[in-house]
C-alpha cells in the first residue's frame, strides 16, 4: 500500500509546467484582426489566392456554422470560448518559397530542429546520421512551411503538399472529395473549421501504388490567441498504401489555445491507410492553467471493397481532447481499426474513442483503447460499433482498459453498441482498475524505481497499441507514456 | 553481511516475527526451515521492504547500513535479491524487457554504466541456456501463463543476472518437479563464492540435498528454537518438526 | 445558461391539461404541483435526455391518451387463470392485486393504500420537491395509488403482488410504491404485470425500495403483458449495510417495456444482484436500464442481462456503475448477453462505467450474435431437430439467469420460459 501511496503523492505534485516543448518562437507574424466574420473567411481565401468556388465554399460553411449549436453532450468541463476573441489567422511575415528549404525563415527551422522533426532533405539525402526517411509537411500556425521529399514522391505519382496547394494545383480532387466524408455540417467545429481552416496536407496515392515512404505532417501552435483550424485530406485509390504519421506541439501560454481539425480519408477497393497521431498539444500547468482545447473530427470512409483503415492515436496533450477518429465501413469486406492510449495528468480532459459504422457486409472492427488517468484529471473512453440490417457476417472486438493512478483522477467508459442481424458477432469487454501493490513491489525488488516501475507497467498496459505505431514513432511514444506520468515515474 | 537482531513484526496487526536473531556472513549458505504459519515468508518480505508486513521493533543491517532505512529498490541496487515464493505477473512487458530494465535500474543506482544492448543479451543467452529458458520464454509478457516451474526458473534466471551480494529463496522448491529442482539448484550453486550470501527458506530439506547449507535455523511461532549444520534438516526429516520443537 | 423555450407535443400538452382538470379527484398529497412544474420546465424526456437515449418517453403520451379513473369488474379466478399468474403455485403466496390502476382489497390477501393509508416515510418522500427523474415526476404528478408495505418480520411466504388491466382501452394509470424492509428482515416479493384482455394498456410505476442493515430481499418481476401494453417501471433503492439483493426480471411479454432503476449503496458490505431475462419477439420493445451507485466502500454489484430477440423486436440495455470518491474496494460488475433470431431483430447495450475512485474492481462485457452454429449442428448431428435444438439452446441461455432465483421461483421462471419458447418456436 506504501509504495501505491508514494506514488499517488509523487503524482500530485508532478511538474507538469516543465512540459519539454513549451518555448515560443519570436517571429514576425502577419495577422487577420481578432474576431470572426465574413470578411475574416474573405480575408483568409484572399490570402491563400483561393479560387472563387472555395471562397463560396467557405461561406457557405461560415453561415451554416452560425446556426449551429455548441455542443455540451461530452463529459469535459471549460469555460465558454469566445470565438470573437481569437484570431483566426496567423502566418510566418517572410516570404517562403515552398520548394526551397534555404528560403525558410532560420527561426521556424531551429523550432522544428528544437522538437526532432527532420525538415533538412539535403541532410537525410546526404546520409547524415539520425536523420530519417520520412516525408514531413511542417505546419506552423496557419501556414504549412515545409513539404520536403516532394520531388521524389512525385515519380510514383503520389501527391503530398498543403492542401492550400492542393486547391491551387488539383480542384478538382479537392472539389471530389473535401467535405465527401465529414460533411461541412456535421457538427458545429468541422462547420467552423470548414470556414476557416488555413493549411493541412492533402495526400493523393494513384491506383496500385504503395508510398515509398512514410508521410507525416506535424503541426505547431506558436502565436498567442491563435486558433489552428488544419485540414487534412487523403486519397488512397485502388490497391494503393500509405502510413501517415500525425505530430502536435505547441508553447506553453497562461490562456486556452483552440484547436479545431477535420481529417477525411478516402478509401478505395483494397487500398490500406494507416494514420498514426502522437497528440502531444501543451495540457495547462498543474494547476490547470493554459493548454490547448483539441476539438477534432477525424474520418474515415471505406468506400471500397476490402478498404482498410487503421487509426492509432497516443494522446497525451492537449488541456481538453474531444476527438472521435471513426470508420466508415462501407465497402463490403472493409475493415476498421481504433488503437488508443490516452494518458490524462494535471487538469486535462480527455473525451475519446471511435465510431465504427458498419454498412457493408462481411466488414470488420477491432478497438483497443487504454486510459490512464492520473493527477486530477478525468479520462473518458465513449464509443459506438453499429451494424445497419443489411450488412451482414459482421465482426467487432473491442476491448477498453481503464488504468487509475491516484484517487482526485476519474476514469469513464461509454461504449454504444447497436446490433441489428442475426449474422454479426460482437464482442466487447472494459475492465477498470489501479495499478497492483503486488506487482508494484515486485519490480521495486529487482530494482526499478517507482518512476520506472511505473512506466515498465504503464507500458505492459499499452503494449498492443504502441506495437501498432510505425517503428520510428513506436519508440518516442513509450518515452513520451514514461514522461507524461513524470513524478508517478520519478 | 546480514545482522538481524530482535526482529518483530506483524501482518494486519497480528504479530508474525517474535524476536528473531540472525547472523549471515559473506559466503554462507543458511538455511531457514520451520512448519507453515511460523514467519518463513514474512522474514523473507520483510528484509524485501513488503509494504504490508510492520516492523514493529528490532533492526536488521545490511553490509553494514540499517536496512529498514533503505527503500525496497535501493536494497536491490545493493544487493539483495529476493526469489519470490509466488513470482508475479506483468501483462505487455516482455520478459527481456522487464530483465534489462532491472539490470540497468540497478547499475544506474549504483553509478555504473548502463549495459548495450548486444552486451546484455550475450549475458542474458548464456545464462538463459544455463537454465533451460528458451528465447520464446523470454519474448513472452514476464511470467504470463508460465508453469510454476517456469516462473521459478525465471527468478533464478533473474538473480543469476542480477548477481546480488544475499540471495533470499523463498519456498524455491515448491511446484518443482525434480528435473526442474536440479536445474534451479545447479543455477543457485553456481553463484556460490565467499563474497556472496544465500538464505534459503524451505518447508522441506529436499532442495538442501542440492543445495547444501552451511547451516540450518528451525523457525517456529516467529523466533529461531534451534540452530545446527545440514545434518540439523535431516533429522527433521526423520523426526519431524513436533519432536525437534519439543525438544527446543 | 440560455434558457430554451419548450415546444410541447400535443401528448404533454394532453397530459397537462388531464392533471389540471383532475387534480382535486386525486388523492390529496404534497408534491404534485412542484413534480408538475419540473416537468413543465423540462417536458418529457425524449431520445436526447440520455437516459432514455433509446426510449423515447415523450412519444409514448398522445394526443387521445385517456386519463380517467378506471372501474372494472374482475373475478380472481379470471386473473389466476392468467398463464403468468398460474406459473405460480398460489398456496405459496401472499396475494396484493391492483386491477387499473387501483389496489383491490377485495381480491387481495394483504396490503395497504397509498392513498388511503399512507405511511409516514410514503408522505415524507412525497413532499421531497428535488427529483429530477422524469418518471419520478410522472408518476408524482399523477399518482392514484400505491401500495405502502413496511415488512417488519422475515416470512418465507412471498408477497405477490399483480397488476392487472382489463378492459380499460388505453387509460394511463400512475403508481406510487413504498416498500420498506427493516433490520435483518428476509423477504421475497413476486411482481406480475398481465392484461386480461387483447386491449391496450398503459402503467407508471414508482417503486421505492428501503432496505435496512442485512436486509435481504428476492424480488422477482414478470412482464408477462399482451403486445399492446406500455409499461414504464422505476426503481429507486435506498439500501443500507450488508444488504443482499437479488433483482431478477422476466420479460416475457409486453408491447413497450422499459424498467429502470437507480439504486444506491448508502452502506458498505452489500451484494447486489441485478438480473434480467429477455425472451421478445413481434415488434416488442423492451429496455432495461439501471445505474447502481457506489457511494461508499466495499459494495459488490453485479449487473447481468441475457437478451433473446425475435423477428423484429429490439432489446435495450443500459447498465452503468458511478463509483463515488469514497466508494474505495467497489466490486462492479456488467454483463450483457444477447442472442439475435432474427435479421431484423436488433439490440442496443450500453455498459458504462463512471469511475471517481482508485481501489476497484469495475469491469463489463457485452456479447451479440445468434446461436452458436456448431454447437446446433452438433446437436443436430446427435438427430435432434432444428427447432428443438434451438429451444434447448435458448432456454440453456436464460436458465442462467432464472437459476440463481430460489427454487420455487426458478420452477415457475421455467415454466413462463417454456410458454414463450411454445408460443415462439413450436417444435
Amino acid at each position: 500500500m506504501a509504495a501505491i501511496k508514494e506514488t499517488v503523492n509523487t503524482v500530485a505534485e508532478i511538474d507538469l509546467d516543465n512540459y519539454k516543448y513549451g518555448f515560443t518562437t519570436d517571429i514576425e507574424v502577419d495577422k487577420a484582426p481578432k474576431g470572426l466574420n465574413e470578411d475574416i473567411v474573405r480575408f483568409i481565401s484572399a490570402k491563400k489566392d483561393e479560387p472563387e468556388w472555395m471562397l463560396e465554399w467557405r461561406l457557405s460553411a461560415f453561415r451554416r456554422w452560425k446556426k449551429l449549436e455548441e455542443p455540451d453532450w461530452s463529459s469535459v468541463h471549460y469555460p465558454k470560448i469566445d470565438f470573437e476573441d481569437l484570431y483566426y489567422y496567423a502566418a510566418p511575415k517572410k516570404k517562403i518559397e515552398l520548394d526551397s528549404l534555404d528560403d525558410l525563415d532560420p527561426d521556424i527551422l531551429e523550432t522544428y530542429k528544437k522538437l526532432g522533426i527532420p525538415l533538412k532533405e539535403q541532410e537525410i539525402l546526404a546520409g547524415v546520421k539520425g536523420a530519417s526517411n520520412i516525408a514531413v509537411d511542417a505546419v506552423f500556425d496557419s501556414v504549412s512551411v515545409v513539404t520536403t521529399f516532394k520531388a521524389k514522391l512525385a515519380e510514383s505519382g503520389v501527391i503530398f503538399c498543403p492542401i492550400s496547394e492542393a486547391i491551387r494545383e488539383h480542384p478538382e480532387l479537392v472539389k471530389k472529395y473535401l467535405a465527401s466524408v465529414v460533411p461541412v455540417g456535421d457538427n458545429f467545429y468541422a462547420a467552423l473549421n470548414s470556414a476557416v481552416f488555413t493549411d493541412g496536407s492533402f495526400v493523393y496515392i494513384p491506383k496500385g501504388v504503395r508510398c515509398p515512404m512514410e508521410l507525416s505532417t506535424y503541426f505547431r501552435i506558436n502565436e498567442p490567441n491563435t486558433g489552428q483550424f488544419e485540414r487534412t485530406l487523403i486519397i488512397a485509390e485502388a490497391g494503393s498504401h500509405v502510413s501517415y504519421l500525425e505530430g502536435c506541439t505547441a508553447p506553453m501560454r497562461d490562456e486556452n489555445q483552440l484547436h479545431a481539425a477535420v481529417v477525411e480519408i478516402v478509401v478505395m477497393d483494397d487500398a490500406e491507410v494507416k494514420y498514426s497521431t502522437v497528440q502531444n498539444w501543451y495540457p495547462g500547468n498543474s494547476e490547470g492553467v493554459g493548454g490547448v482545447y483539441n476539438f477534432v473530427t477525424k474520418r474515415a470512409d471505406c468506400i471500397g471493397k476490402n478498404s482498410k483503415v487503421s487509426w492509432t492515436q497516443v494522446e497525451t496533450g492537449s488541456a481538453i481532447t474531444w476527438k472521435y477518429p471513426s470508420c466508415i465501413l462501407r465497402g463490403d469486406g472493409s475493415q476498421g481499426e481504433f488503437y488508443s492510449i490516452a494518458i490524462s495528468n494535471g487538469y486535462q480532459q480527455i473525451d475519446s474513442g471511435t465510431k465504427m459504422i458498419h454498412l457493408g457486409k462481411n466488414t470488420k472492427s477491432r478497438i483497443i483503447s487504454k486510459g490512464i488517468s492520473a493527477g486530477h484529471s478525468s479520462n473518458c473512453y465513449r464509443g459506438i460499433v453499429s451494424t445497419q440490417r443489411s450488412a451482414t457476417n459482421v465482426r467487432n472486438f473491442t476491448q477498453c482498459d481503464s488504468l487509475l493512478i491516484g484517487d482526485k483522477c476519474s476514469a469513464h467508459t461509454i461504449p454504444y453498441i447497436e446490433a441489428r442481424n442475426s449474422s454479426s458477432t460482437f464482442e466487447h469487454e472494459a475492465t477498470t482498475s489501479k495499478i497492483n501493490d503486488d506487482v508494484m513491489f515486485y519490480c521495486r525488488q529487482r530494482g526499478l524505481n517507482e518512476e520506472e516501475a511505473v512506466a515498465v507497467i504503464v507500458n505492459g498496459f499499452c503494449k498492443e497499441v504502441l506495437q501498432n505505431l510505425p517503428m520510428e514513432f513506436a519508440v518516442e511514444a513509450q518515452k513520451l507514456v514514461a514522461i507524461s506520468l513524470e513524478g508517478s515515474v520519478g | 553481511m546480514l545482522e538481524i537482531k530482535n526482529l518483530q513484526a506483524s501482518v494486519e496487526e497480528k504479530p508474525i516475527l517474535k524476536g528473531l536473531d540472525l547472523t549471515i556472513n559473506a559466503g554462507e549458505v543458511h538455511a531457514i526451515m520451520g512448519p507453515n504459519g511460523a514467519g518463513k515468508s514474512t522474514l523473507a518480505n520483510v528484509l524485501a521492504g513488503q509494504a504490508d508486513y510492520e516492523v514493529d521493533g528490532g533492526s536488521v543491517s545490511f553490509h553494514g547500513e540499517d536496512l529498514f532505512e533503505l527503500e525496497i529498490e535501493e536494497r536491490a541496487a545493493k544487493g539483495l535479491f529476493l526469489s519470490f515464493q509466488y513470482p508475479l505477473e506483468i501483462p505487455g512487458v516482455a520478459t527481456m524487457t522487464f530483465l534489462k530494465e532491472s539490470i540497468n535500474a540497478q547499475r544506474k543506482q549504483r553509478g555504473e554504466n548502463e549495459l548495450s544492448t548486444p552486451n546484455f543479451m550475450k549475458i542474458v543467452k548464456e545464462k538463459a541456456q544455463q537454465l533451460n529458458v528458451t528465447p520464446e520464454m523470454l519474448r513472452r509478457p514476464l511470467n504470463v501463463g508460465f508453469s510454476g516451474g517456469e516462473k521459478k526458473r525465471n527468478e533464478i534466471l533473474q538473480m543469476l543476472l542480477l548477481e546480488p551480494s544475499l540471495c533470499i529463496l523463498d519456498e524455491t522448491d515448491s511446484g518443482l518437479d525434480i528435473d526442474a529442482l536440479r536445474v534451479v539448484a545447479d543455477g543457485v550453486n553456481s553463484l556460490r563464492s565467499p563474497d556472496r550470501a544465500m538464505l534459503i527458506i524451505t518447508h522441506y530439506q529436499r532442495l538442501l540435498d542440492y543445495i547444501k547449507p552451511d547451516f540450518v535455523h528451525i523457525l517456529v511461532d516467529g523466533k529461531i528454537v534451534k540452530s545446527g549444520g545440514a545434518e540439523l534438516a535431516h533429522e527433521l526429516e526423520r523426526d519431524g518438526y513436533k519432536d525437534i520443537i519439543a525438544s527446543a | 445558461m440560455t434558457v430554451k423555450t419548450i415546444k410541447y407535443s400535443t401528448g404533454e400538452l394532453a397530459f397537462f391539461a388531464a392533471f389540471d382538470s383532475q387534480k382535486n379527484s386525486l388523492p390529496k398529497a404534497a408534491g404534485r404541483e412542484a413534480a408538475n412544474a419540473w416537468l413543465k420546465a423540462n417536458g418529457i424526456a425524449t431520445k436526447r435526455v440520455e437516459f432514455y437515449h433509446y426510449s423515447d418517453l415523450r412519444r409514448k403520451f398522445s394526443k387521445s391518451q385517456n386519463y380517467g379513473a378506471a372501474e372494472t369488474n374482475v373475478t380472481l379466478a379470471a386473473i389466476k387463470a392468467h398463464p403468468t399468474i398460474a406459473a405460480f403455485d398460489e398456496a405459496d403466496y401472499q396475494s396484493i392485486i391492483f386491477v387499473d390502476g387501483k389496489l383491490r382489497s377485495d381480491l387481495s390477501d394483504t396490503g395497504a393504500s397509498l392513498a388511503n393509508n399512507p405511511t409516514d416515510w410514503a408522505v415524507e418522500n412525497l413532499t421531497q420537491a428535488d427529483n429530477k427523474n422524469h418518471v419520478d415526476n410522472l408518476t408524482r404528478t399523477m399518482w392514484r395509488d400505491g401500495i405502502c408495505l413496511d415488512i417488519e418480520k422475515s416470512s418465507d411466504k412471498p408477497i405477490h403482488l399483480i397488476f392487472v388491466n382489463s378492459g380499460q382501452s388505453d387509460v394511463a394509470h400512475f403508481n406510487r410504491h413504498y416498500i420498506k424492509l427493516a433490520d435483518n428482515v428476509k423477504a421475497t416479493l413476486i411482481e406480475s404485470h398481465i392484461n386480461l384482455d387483447d386491449e391496450p394498456s398503459f402503467n407508471l410505476h414508482h417503486f421505492n425500495f428501503k432496505l435496512g442493515t442485512a436486509a435481504n430481499l428476492t424480488h422477482f418481476v414478470v412482464n408477462g403483458e399482451n403486445n399492446q401494453a406500455v409499461n414504464i417501471c422505476r426503481t429507486q433503492g435506498d439500501y443500507a449495510d450488508k444488504v443482499e439483493l437479488n433483482s431478477t426480471a422476466l420479460a416475457i411479454g409486453g408491447a413497450w417495456t422499459r424498467r429502470e432503476g437507480d439504486l444506491y449503496c448508502n452502506g458498505s458490505n452489500m451484494d447486489l444482484k441485478i438480473s434480467g431475462a429477455v425472451l421478445a419477439g413481434g415488434e416488442q420493445h423492451i429496455d432495461n436500464s439501471y445505474i447502481v451507485h457506489h457511494k461508499l466502500p466495499e459494495n459488490i454489484s453485479f449487473q447481468r442481462f441475457k437478451n433473446v430477440i425475435d423477428d423484429k423486436a429490439h432489446a435495450i440495455f443500459q447498465g452503468k456503475v458511478i463509483v463515488a470518491i469514497d466508494a474505495q474496494k467497489t466490486d462492479g460488475q456488467q454483463m450483457s448477453q444477447s442472442i439475435l433470431l432474427s435479421d431484423d431483430a436488433s439490440i442496443s447495450t450500453k455498459p458504462e462505467l463512471e469511475i471517481y475512485a482508485d481501489d476497484v474492481e469495475c469491469a463489463h462485457g457485452a456479447t451479440v450474435g445468434a446461436l452458436d452454429e456448431d454447437t446446433l449442428f452438433y446437436l443436430r448431428a446427435r438427430g435432434i431437430p432444428k427447432k428443438i435444438a434451438q429451444r434447448l439452446l435458448i432456454h440453456a441461455f436464460v436458465a442462467e439467469i432464472s437459476d440463481e432465483l430460489p427454487e420455487a421461483l426458478n420452477i415457475a421462471a421455467d415454466k413462463l420460459i417454456t410458454v414463450w419458447l411454445n408460443a415462439h418456436l413450436e417444435a
